[in-house]
């Protein structure tokens, strides 16, 4: 794994976490939690190297 | 529990619902494998990573097949699914390798070059994950591939993709397409590392004629042709000559360009002694303008689109109400090899190549291309081969 990779792998989990918090924050607005979800797919699949 | 609780775990159990029944279609298409028989020509079967290590274990590490013949000769290595989503490719190197037997020189197979690039799709565009090749013994199922190889396996692509060794910039997705990677480095990208692995292979085993297939759009200027470097050009041009003299079908010659960067035809002759050539055959699916893109459209080649595109000049390639058949494009590709087989031998009789069992393009065309494929439930597993 080069040292490039691992900082990507680290942008994602980052940003995982940026949007699980704003997900559990958000109480109004359904289709900003939608798009919190959507956006977490490929961050998740990503960072659990599904494949 | 409150209300919004149950919402949000409502609304992330939907959809971890659809992705995991639309993700399950792609991980099975990702593993499915295609069996392929070992014909009597074989004499051995290699992996790539023999030649460089760094691709062992990874999903570029693919199968190389060495079909010997009783007699010492010349060497040709026919590398097939460069592109994956070019199947014609793959289906003409099975015919060789199901069938040939070699009795001088030897043949190379890379049935699927970039195997990583075989498993991946393009739902962008629509693109089938399978398709079925009528045969004797019922269909034979492939997987449908992409152009570049899986960000799974090679991955975060760069802003812009910078060429080994010529630092040329291209296309970031081109760090992923094994047909801008060449020659490779071992230490490089994964991509970079399976061209380097294949350089590895040409020069240890001083292939004399490397052929790499692949398919183009109608409306691409690069097709139905034989791409060669300076070097390659007199064996292709006498290919091109001879195949539409004997066999009536065009496949003109496209030099290659020196100043475009890791193109098999280009860096494949610069990095080794071999002589390369790239076949291109019409592939009408590829094209833009067209209905959706079907099982039906790869296979026959037929779109009410690019006909009306053709009648008015706008196609590179003859195109009626026939469409582009795979059992045309395949029967050209099988033609082509043999025919370059045959142009060097003449050329270098203690290097000959003779090759035998494999069709020409009538054989195909009145055939189809299934009619070639052994069954591999009926044949012997020890010769039956997966990737």
């Amino acid at each position: 794994m080069t040292i490039i990779m691992i900082i990507y792998y680290l942008i994602s989990a980052y940003l995982l976490a940026m949007l699980i918090w704003n997900f559990i924050q958000e109480d109004k607005r359904a289709d900003k939690m939608l798009q919190y979800i959507l956006i977490m797919i490929p961050l998740i699949l990503r960072i659990l190297r599904a494949n | 529990m409150s209300r919004q609780l149950i919402y949000k775990s409502l609304m992330v159990i939907i959809i971890g619902t659809i992705t995991f029944i639309g993700g399950l279609q792609l991980f099975h298409h990702r593993h499915f494998q295609i069996p392929m028989v070992a014909g009597p020509g074989v004499t051995q079967v290699k992996k790539l990573s023999d030649y460089a290590p760094g691709l062992k274990g990874t999903m570029a590490d693919t199968n190389v097949f060495f079909l010997e013949g009783s007699e010492p000769g010349g060497k040709m290595m026919i590398i097939a699914n460069t592109h994956s989503n070019e199947p014609a490719a793959l289906l003409s190197a099975l015919i060789f390798l199901e069938n040939s037997t070699v009795e001088k020189g030897t043949l190379i197979i890379i049935p699927q070059f970039n195997n990583s690039g075989g498993r991946n799709t393009q739902p962008g565009d629509g693109y089938p994950l399978y398709f079925e090749i009528k045969t004797p013994w019922g269909y034979k199922k492939f997987r449908m591939g992409n152009r570049i190889a899986s960000p799974l396996d090679q991955w975060p692509d760069p802003d812009v993709y910078v060429h080994y060794p010529d630092r040329q910039m291209l296309s970031y997705l081109d760090i992923r397409n094994t047909n801008r990677t060449w020659p490779g480095r071992p230490k490089g990208a994964l991509m970079e590392k399976l061209t380097y692995a294949a350089m590895e292979l040409i020069r240890e085993e001083d292939v004399d004629l490397a052929i790499d297939i692949h398919g183009a759009e109608t409306m691409f200027p690069v097709t139905n042709c034989i791409v060669a470097p300076e070097k390659s050009l007199r064996i292709a041009t006498m290919t091109s000559l001879t195949l539409k003299a004997t066999e009536g079908f065009d496949n003109h010659v496209e030099p290659s360009p020196e100043g475009f960067r890791g193109l098999s035809h280009r860096e494949i002759g610069d990095f080794s002694d071999a002589l390369p050539f790239l076949l291109e055959a019409p592939l009408p699916f590829l094209d833009q303008p067209t209905g959706p893109k079907t099982v039906d459209l790869l296979l026959e080649g037929k779109d009410p689109f690019l006909l009306k595109l053709s009648k008015k000049g706008k196609l590179f390639v003859p195109y009626d109400e026939q469409g582009w058949p795979m059992s045309k494009r395949v029967g050209q590709h099988c033609s082509a090899v043999l025919e370059i087989a045959k142009q060097f031998s003449r050329r270098n009789s203690d290097q000959a190549i003779k090759i035998s069992n494999v069709p020409r393009y009538a054989d195909v065309v009145k055939n189809g291309v299934g009619f070639y494929y052994k069954d591999p439930s009926k044949s012997d597993k020890e010769n039956v081969f997966y990737n």
